[in-house]
């Protein structure tokens, strides 16, 4: 009886979160969509507003499914319904990091579509543009975990504005760590090296970790205030 | 199976600023418990505590027969809460959110859900974010009354309500009494209503429950006496009698424990009582609250 | 029904005896009969949006008058004394009578003076009742 309060309490987070949801797929998919113009520019133009697409609703949504509760002092509301301060915790890491994922695997796709099928870019260009893109779902991961543990919108807003400074350096690092992607950067089909797959293996393993704790330290919660 | 609906014992619970010490609080099945007191007295701690959303440092909590907090989920099932600082989703309407509690309790009934729509004046696809003050209250109260909840907790239901929509609130209040096997326990700063449609009266001050019983024998035992003092006359002071404030020849006398002997008591000083009235349950919380005042400074 | 009984927060009295008042009144005026059964407490109480104890205790106090009966599992209803109506009727008359006399004692009017009060409130409703 109780884990269909917690799937309402995901649908409900679904439900209030869609038009985030909705613009981050359209601003992202415009953005590729600019790419086909080809030339320099537009490369350039959509690759940018596509990563900002990510990273806005990387920002957004967990203030926005997170802190808002408390903030909004809808949390009492929550806490009126049969569910324990840990299940309403994992409940809202599940809904949180669903909803991103919804949108990101989207855009991803979105994007191999426009590589594979239109070719906006050779196809070489796979796997950087991949492990760049994962970036931003580590940044989410982040944000949302400290959100979700801190219960403070101060910690919420701090963990968001080192993330985000963060990215550049973050694709820096990446793009020099991996010299040999750009030398297959042209090559028409995707060539995975080990050190990509390592770094990309590196990417997601760093996500479980994140999660895993978050979702550790919320089971743990005793108190909703 | 419990004939208490709600029984807290020694309960304990500290905070920087404010402590709640020792508190015992019953509320038979069936019966509305009025809960009173000023402003920071400890209502809402004593509320949450019974909730199970804040943990107590010490003492026993059963609501329902379940164990608080531990087995709150089973509890919350047949709780229904609403309080003053509740807020509903503001960009959804108020189908939405009945259609959100009925996609969780199973006992919700539409038919009087409905009703209520109607008895309470609110337009179902409205957002709330558009609703007043008081729409909103009754839309929170709509949800907790059209599940028909064992227990309702609430946390002051009728605070910044216009009149008609109090009485559309008190009428809900009472038609659960209906069902004997229906609990209230309400907080409110509307003496008059807790004075109307209590069974028991609990009154707390600054984390004590200072008195707990059932709403008539509570009424009985305050009295003012209005006494006449003639010259060289003192007053003593008299079990029962909390106050008494003389000016000139004229006395009033203000008394917890009231008994019929008490004046006759001062007739023998020599004073005359003019007469003895009853109080309403504003003028007692006043009187409690002053008098527990002048005991801290004393 | 709960329409007609009227709870007033302005009427000094506690509410049972209000209750307890307006439930005579009802017998008195022949709206409820003697033997007629009447709500249980609790939906009494629900009618007049009043508590269940305050309800109890007015019944508790209209059974000592035996103006009513209660029946364990079985309900309230009026006491089947015939006569009931009048008998309330007089007990209400007898009422003001005492508070009236009180108040003339206080106002130091003698008995003679008094009667004479009265007579004079007779003639004046006959008068009304025939312009």
């Amino acid at each position: 009886m109780n884990d269909q309060v917690i799937l309402r309490l995901i649908l409900k987070d679904w439900r209030l979160n869609i038009s985030l949801i909705i613009f981050a797929i359209i601003g992202g998919v415009a953005a590729l969509g600019i790419l086909l113009v080809g030339g320099q520019t537009p490369l350039v133009l959509g690759a940018v507003l596509f990563f900002t697409s990510m990273i806005l609703c990387a920002s957004f949504l967990p203030m926005s499914n997170v802190v808002n509760e408390r903030k909004k002092q809808t949390l009492a509301f929550m806490m009126s319904l049969p569910v324990s301060p840990a299940q309403y915790g994992v409940a809202k890491l599940l809904s949180t990091v669903g909803m991103f994922v919804i949108p990101w695997v989207t855009l991803i796709s979105a994007a191999l579509y426009m590589i594979l099928g239109r070719h906006v870019l050779p196809g070489g260009a796979i796997p950087l543009a991949l492990i760049l893109a994962t970036v931003p779902l580590i940044g989410f991961c982040l944000i949302t975990g400290t959100a979700l543990v801190s219960e403070s919108e101060g910690w919420a807003i701090a963990a968001t504005a080192i993330v985000n400074s963060s990215y550049g350096i973050a694709w820096y690092l990446l793009v020099s760590y991996l010299p040999s992607l750009i030398r297959t950067w042209t090559s028409p089909v995707a060539v995975w090296n080990a050190a990509a797959l390592d770094i990309l293996g590196a990417e997601f393993a760093l996500i479980v970790i994140v999660l895993a704790l978050t979702m550790l330290l919320q089971s743990r919660k005793h108190d909703f205030v | 199976m419990s004939d208490l609906a709600i029984e807290m014992s020694g309960v304990a619970k500290t905070y920087p600023f404010f402590s709640l010490d020792d508190l015992q609080l019953n509320v038979p099945r069936g019966e509305i418990m009025g809960l009173i007191g000023p402003n920071g007295a400890g209502k809402s701690t004593t509320i949450r505590i019974l909730m199970g959303l804040v943990h107590q440092d010490a003492g026993e909590v059963h609501v329902l027969g379940h164990r608080m907090p531990a087995e709150q989920i089973a509890a919350k099932w047949e709780i229904g809460f609403a309080s003053e600082d509740m807020r509903l989703y503001e960009s959804m309407t108020v189908a939405w959110h009945m259609g959100f509690i009925q996609s969780i309790y199973p006992t919700w009934d539409p038919t009087y859900a409905q009703l209520l729509l109607k008895r309470f004046g609110l337009q179902p696809e409205q957002k709330v974010k558009g609703l007043s003050h008081g729409q909103r209250v009754k839309t929170s109260l709509l949800l907790v009354f059209a599940r028909k909840p064992k227990l309702l907790v609430l946390d002051e239901p009728t605070t910044g309500l216009d009149p008609v929509a109090r009485h559309e609130i008190l009428r809900e209040l009472t038609d659960v009494m209906r069902d004997e096997g229906r609990t209230v326990l309400f907080s409110s700063h509307h003496t008059q209503d807790v004075e109307q449609i209590s069974d028991r009266i609990t009154f707390i001050d600054r984390g004590h429950i200072i008195d707990s019983m059932d709403k008539e024998t509570y009424l009985d035992r305050w009295r003012r006496l209005r006494l006449e003092v003639p010259l060289g006359v003192e007053l003593p002071a008299l079990p029962g009698v909390i106050n008494v404030r003389q000016q000139g020849r004229l006395a009033i006398a203000t008394a917890n424990a009231f008994r019929s002997d008490l004046a006759n008591a001062y007739e023998r000083t020599g004073a005359r009582v003019q007469g003895i009235e009853a109080m309403t349950l504003e003028e007692i919380f006043v009187a409690n609250v002053e008098r527990s005042r002048e005991e801290v400074e004393a | 029904m709960e329409s007609l009984f009227v709870i007033s927060q302005s009427d000094k009295r506690p509410l049972y005896l209000q209750i307890m008042d307006q439930i005579k009144r009802r017998i008195a005026a022949g709206d409820w009969a003697e033997g007629q059964s009447i709500p249980s407490t609790r939906q009494l109480a629900a009618d007049l949006q009043v508590s269940v104890i305050t309800v109890k205790r007015a019944y508790l106090e209209l059974e000592r008058e035996g103006v009513i009966v209660t029946h364990q599992g079985k309900g309230s209803r009026i006491a089947s004394t015939p006569g009931l109506a009048g008998r309330l009727r007089e007990d209400e008359l007898q009422e003001h009578l005492e508070k009236a006399t009180r108040i003339a004692l206080e106002l130091g009017l003698r008995p003679r003076e008094l009667e004479k009060r009265l007579r004079d409130a007779g003639d004046r409703i006959a008068e009304r009742e025939t312009v």
